[in-house]
C-alpha cells in the first residue's frame, strides 16, 4: 500500500514503526493514511 | 512453460544480425523519427542489407504510450519513412520489459512471419524535460477537459506524492536497506563503476570520473536514492535486426545468437503489492530464461543490467543468479567484482545511469558490442585471454522484466 505517514517527523519514521490508520475526507472520498501508534509514542523519539 | 530436455526453445533459431545508434545526446534538437532513420540505416547497413531486405519491424512503446519525447516515433510512421514492405509488424509496451520488442521478433523469424525485422526504441527526452517536462507512461485514462484525472496505477500513488518510479523504488532500497543492510556506499558502486565505462565510450552522455565523495555529496532525490542513482535523459535511437540464425553465414562480422529469453511474470503485477519488494518481476524473468537453457550463471562474461535507477542493477544482479538473495551490496561493495577485469564486467558502456537512458535498447546493444570484439577501449577480455563469449542483458524494474542470453556463435 503507498500511503502517507502523518503528525511524525520524517526523520522518525523507520521500518517496523507502529502505526494506525487515520482518515482524511476530500470531497466524496476517505483517503487511509497512518500516523504512529499509542503504544509507539508520540512520534517525535519513536526511532530511537 | 519449460522446453521438454530435448527440445530447443524457439528463440534459439533468432540471431541479432545488425545493430546501428544514432547520435546520443542530452539535447539534440532533431526529430525522433530522424534519429530513427540514421540508427535504422546504420544497423541495415552493418547486417550486409538493404531497406528491400527488411521485411518486419517492431518497436517499444510504440502507440498510446504518452508523447512527448518517451515514445518514440510509431511504427506506422517508421514503416512509412523508410519505405519498408512488411510481412510482419509488432508493437506495445505490454511484455516482458522494452526488450518484448526483441523477443516478439525473435519469435516472428522463427515462425517463419519474417526473415529480417528492424526493431528500435528511439526517446527524445533529453530535450522534452529540457523544455518543460514530458507526458508519463501509466497514467492510464481519464480526463475529459480541466483538471486531469488518472486512472490505473497511479491513482494510488499520486493522491501520496509517489510521482515516479524514482519514488516506487526507492520505497525498495529503503526496503533493501532495512532487510539485507544495504548501504549508500554499496549502492554507489554501480554509478561509479558505469561512470568509469563510459569514459571509454564516446557516445556515452557523462564521461567525467566520478568518486565516492562525489556520490555521497549530491543531492538527494527522493530518500535514498541521489541523483546519481538516477538514469539520465537523453536524445537517441537504438536499433538492432533480428534474423533467422540461417543468414548467420553470410555476415561478415561474429553473429550474436539469442540463446535464450525470459519472460515471466509470476508474482502480482504491481509496483507496490508484489509478494517480495526486493525482487519483484526480475526475479521471475530471471528463473524463467534459465529455465530455457544449459548455461548458467557461470558462463556469462558480461552483463548489461538495466539501471534505470541504481537499485535496479543491485536486483538484477540476484535476480540472474550472479550473487545469493540479498548479497548484491557485497558483491558490487568497493566496484572490483563488476570492473571490466572484475568476475562479472557490468554495463561496460556506461549504461544509463552516464551513458543515457536509451531505455534498456543501449544495454541490448553494448551487449552485441562485447560479443562481437568491438568494444575498442572498452573490450572487455576474459582471464586466459578468451574472448567475450556468453552476455545476459536485462530490461525493466519494478513489475516490468525481460531478460536475454546472448551468445558468440551458437552454444
Amino acid at each position: 500500500l503507498t500511503t502517507n505517514l502523518v503528525d511524525v517527523e520524517p526523520e522518525d519514521v523507520r521500518v517496523g514503526l507502529p502505526v494506525r490508520v487515520v482518515f482524511e475526507h476530500s470531497d466524496d472520498v476517505w483517503i487511509p493514511l497512518f500516523t504512529p501508534a499509542d503504544d509507539a509514542g508520540s512520534g517525535t523519539g519513536a526511532a530511537s | 512453460v519449460s522446453p521438454a530436455a530435448a527440445e530447443e526453445p524457439l528463440e534459439r533459431r533468432a540471431i541479432i544480425s545488425g545493430i546501428g545508434q544514432s547520435e546520443v545526446g542530452r539535447r539534440l534538437g532533431r526529430s525522433e523519427i530522424d534519429l530513427t532513420i540514421e540508427a535504422g540505416m546504420r544497423a541495415i547497413e552493418d547486417a550486409g542489407l538493404t531497406r528491400d531486405d527488411i521485411d518486419g519491424l517492431s518497436t517499444y512503446p510504440g502507440m498510446g504510450a504518452g508523447t512527448g519525447g518517451f515514445a518514440g516515433p510509431t511504427s506506422p510512421e517508421v514503416q512509412d519513412a523508410m519505405g519498408l514492405s512488411l510481412n510482419w509488424h509488432d508493437g506495445g509496451g505490454e511484455g516482458a520489459g522494452q526488450m518484448r520488442a526483441v523477443i516478439s521478433a525473435s519469435l516472428a523469424v522463427a515462425a517463419g512471419l519474417a526473415k529480417h525485422v528492424l526493431v528500435y526504441r528511439t526517446v527524445t527526452e533529453g530535450s522534452v524535460q529540457g523544455t518543460g517536462g514530458r507526458q508519463g507512461i501509466g497514467g492510464g485514462g481519464g480526463g475529459g477537459g480541466g483538471v486531469p484525472r488518472f486512472g490505473g496505477f497511479m491513482q494510488w500513488s499520486l493522491p501520496f506524492g509517489a510521482v515516479s518510479a524514482a519514488n516506487w523504488l526507492a520505497m525498495v532500497a529503503t526496503r533493501r536497506m532495512h532487510e539485507f543492510g544495504l548501504t549508500r556506499e554499496q549502492l554507489g558502486a554501480i554509478p561509479i563503476n558505469n561512470r568509469a565505462n563510459a569514459g571509454l565510450n564516446p557516445n556515452a552522455i557523462y564521461r567525467e570520473p566520478m568518486t565516492m565523495d562525489d556520490y555521497l555529496a549530491a543531492r538527494m532525490i527522493t530518500t535514498p536514492l541521489c541523483l546519481y542513482d538516477c538514469d539520465a535523459p537523453c536524445d537517441g535511437s537504438t536499433v538492432v535486426i533480428v534474423s533467422h540464425r540461417d543468414y548467420a553465414p553470410d555476415l561478415d562480422h561474429p553473429a550474436v545468437h539469442i540463446n535464450a529469453v525470459g519472460t515471466a511474470l509470476r508474482g502480482r503485477p504491481s509496483w507496490d503489492q508484489f509478494d517480495d519488494m526486493t525482487t519483484m518481476a526480475a526475479r521471475d524473468a530471471g528463473a524463467s530464461m534459465w529455465e530455457r537453457t544449459e548455461l548458467t550463471p557461470r558462463d556469462v562474461d558480461t552483463a548489461q543490467l538495466y539501471d534505470g535507477f541504481s537499485i535496479l542493477a543491485i536486483t538484477w544482479l540476484e535476480a540472474l543468479g550472479f550473487c545469493g538473495r540479498g548479497e548484491s551490496g557485497p558483491f558490487v561493495e568497493g566496484g572490483a567484482n563488476i570492473a571490466r577485469d572484475g568476475l562479472l564486467p557490468l554495463n561496460t558502456a556506461g549504461g544509463q545511469l552516464s551513458g543515457g537512458r536509451l531505455h534498456g535498447f543501449g544495454l541490448i546493444h553494448e551487449a552485441c558490442v562485447q560479443l562481437r570484439g568491438e568494444g575498442g577501449e572498452r573490450q572487455v577480455v576474459r582471464p586466459g585471454g578468451r574472448d567475450v563469449e556468453v552476455a545476459a542483458v536485462a530490461n525493466g524494474g519494478g513489475p516490468i522484466a525481460g531478460t536475454m542470453l546472448l551468445t558468440r556463435g551458437v552454444r
